[in-house]
């Protein structure tokens, strides 16, 4: 997602990450990421479970869509980071609204899940043409 | 599939939460979708 900060903001939005390392890692991972988005710590997962997000299995991690996903992560260098402590945790990707609307929900199925930028990008032209 | 149904009170369970940025400063979620819509993405880990 955050190859698409851009594309986000030239429609009116901005992005935020939250992840479940402490605040080290998170400013390590922000400044060699050189993201330039709030970038959050939740360690012990209230955010998450607000969110509804999953936790996954090592049954599910060990999937083979979840091997082959982690492959190619390798392959094109955006492999896993350090996992933290809460390893099978998933992730979710929600946009919200100062409206109070939620146009968009994706709450990940396991770990090589991930939101279509796609649909997040036409929930967002949804919201600028509703405006 | 696992797009989910928008649930109507997810900002409302969100917005109070305060956590800590990378820089160490707290942030209220609510500030961060007040002006313009908002991103908000879950990571599984920082990676």
């Amino acid at each position: 997602m955050r190859d698409h900060a851009e594309a986000i903001r030239s429609l009116g939005a901005d992005l935020a990450a939250i992840g479940t390392g402490d605040v080290s890692y998170a400013a390590d991972f922000r400044d060699n990421q050189a993201i330039d988005f709030p970038l959050l710590v939740d360690e012990d997962l209230t955010s998450y479970g607000a969110a509804g997000a999953q936790q996954g299995t090592l049954r599910t991690f060990l999937r083979a869509r979840q091997l082959l996903a982690g492959a190619r992560a390798v392959a094109a260098g955006t492999g896993q980071g350090k996992p933290g402590k809460h390893p099978f945790m998933l992730g979710a990707t929600h946009v919200l609204t100062p409206s109070g609307s939620v146009p968009f929900a994706w709450v990940n199925a396991d770990f090589a899940d991930n939101a279509p930028v796609t649909e997040v990008l036409a929930a967002l032209e949804g919201g600028q043409s509703a405006a | 599939m696992p797009r989910t149904t928008p649930d109507p009170a997810l900002p409302d369970r969100l917005a109070p939460i305060v956590l800590t940025e990378a820089d160490g400063s707290s942030v209220r979620l609510g500030e961060l979708w007040a002006d313009a819509p908002r991103v908000l993405v879950h990571l599984r880990h920082f990676g």
